[in-house]
């Protein structure tokens, strides 16, 4: 395979890797502790099952991501890797379009259902957790390029005729 | 033909490749029929997801105040998101499964099975979006949330939340029926790409020396390429005389659910023959 080839779609592979890990790892170091009127409120990523699911799932992706940057592309298995690649989108964005559901209810809360807002009390807690799914959409993107990228590398798209 | 010195081999079987329809060629546009269902119904019963309740807050003396509440699913953006996502997913489902019967009138260039499956591939990722954003929010409704102090809903409401979960299902299983879809367009797109290439002109009046079928061991009884061998069978051309067979090469090729294995020959005749159609068997004599 022609050098400028492989090095493109490993710098894409390896963007996507930092994308996803530094999500994982900015999602599980987000904690805060708050003492308000002497009680303790402790904010964690374990506390809604919608974190768990986006920290989850990003892992997946960089152990994934990890693997294939040692794969040349344009191999035998070029199927089995775009149907894993699309895969990996459709986790990535669930789990990012999860968390910004909840993240607006945190934000925002939801008068009709009586849930207040909290990040006003958790303000650091909601800001880490902002940035991790910021993190987490970048990474998104960039296996959405890859999943392009490997359709590409499947099928010959140039080679468009009557 | 007679009167060059050299033999001209009637190319009997040059435009006669025969390329085989794919016996499934209905499988997509039923998937795609139970993917439009599925989502419509994901939409109209999550649009319609309504529920009022009257609860009785408190009591003055003996004339109890009572507060009317309602559910709908405009209160969460979520459940909106969800809405729109899935009519669009629905509305796309339609679209194509009517292009997919029609569009051979209009494209003249091969970008309509590429445009279907990259739209395919996009309302995919999307529904996802939709569909999982819903679902953690039909979680958090469920089953509430206690360090954050939010009561779960579902036990006073407990109708929108079926009507929800319902949605949400419907919802799964069009997304699982699009993902199939998807997959099966994307493999189906590979094989146009390549029966393209493959029926381009090729010249076999000399055998390719980078054919695969020079390799050595293929399968029992198979020539190999530019052998002689004399016809058993009589040629449906119309003369007994014999004919000698030369192997041109094998072409196989692979769909999603089926595999063809052509052996291809070309006829080479003695001299002075002219041929003629005799039986049903060969196509044309050009």
């Amino acid at each position: 395979m022609i050098f400028s080839k492989r090095f493109a779609v490993f710098v894409l592979r390896f963007l996507a890797l930092g994308a996803s890990i530094s999500a994982t790892t900015i999602m599980i170091t987000s904690r805060e502790t708050v003492e308000v009127l002497n009680i303790k409120f402790e904010a964690k990523y374990t506390n809604t099952p919608t974190f768990v699911y986006f920290v989850l799932m990003n892992a997946i992706a960089s152990g994934y991501s990890l693997i294939l940057l040692f794969f040349p592309a344009k191999n035998k298995f070029g199927h089995f890797i775009l149907v894993l690649d699309l895969i990996m989108v459709l986790l990535l964005d669930s789990s990012i379009s999860a968390c910004l559901a909840i993240g607006q209810v945190a934000k925002k809360g939801n008068s009709h259902a009586g849930w207040l807002p909290i990040c006003g009390q958790v303000h650091k807690f909601c800001d880490h957790a902002a940035i991790a799914v910021v993190a987490g959409f970048v990474a998104s993107i960039l296996y959405f390029i890859i999943v392009l990228y490997s359709i590409h590398n499947v099928m010959n798209l140039f080679t468009l005729k009557n | 033909m007679a009167s060059e010195g050299v033999e001209k081999l009637p190319e009997v079987g040059h435009e006669q490749v025969p390329v085989v329809r794919s016996k499934v060629d209905w499988l997509v546009p039923v998937l795609r029929l139970l993917a439009f269902f599925a989502t419509l119904s994901a939409t109209l019963v999550m649009a319609l997801n309504k529920e009022t309740k009257t609860i009785v807050v408190a009591t003055i003396g003996t004339v109890p105040i009572q507060a009317t509440l309602t559910a709908k699913f405009q209160h969460t953006p979520a459940f909106v998101f969800f809405v729109i996502v899935n009519g669009n997913a629905s509305l796309h489902n339609l679209l194509m499964l009517v292009v997919n019967f029609v569009w051979k009138k209009f494209d003249s260039k091969g970008l309509v099975p590429l445009a279907i499956a990259s739209l395919d591939l996009m309302n995919v990722v999307i529904v996802s979006g939709g569909v999982s954003a819903a679902a953690f929010m039909g979680q958090l409704g469920r089953d509430g949330n206690s360090h954050a102090r939010w009561n779960k809903i579902c036990d006073k409401f407990e109708t929108y939340c079926n009507h929800g979960s319902g949605a949400i299902i419907a919802s799964f299983i069009g997304l699982t029926l699009m993902i199939s879809i998807s997959t099966i367009s994307l493999v189906r797109l590979r094989n146009t790409y390549n029966k393209i290439v493959l029926n381009s002109s090729v010249d076999r009046s000399q055998p390719n020396p980078d054919h695969p079928t020079h390799q050595p061991k293929r399968f029992p009884g198979q020539r190999r390429p530019g052998e002689e061998f004399p016809c058993r069978r009589r040629p449906g051309i119309g003369d007994p005389r014999t004919a000698t067979g030369i192997t041109a090469g094998v072409v196989s090729y692979m769909d999603i659910d089926s595999r063809e294995v052509l052996f291809c020959y070309d006829l080479k005749l003695p001299e002075g023959i002219i041929p003629v159609k005799e039986d049903g068997e060969v196509e044309a004599l050009n």
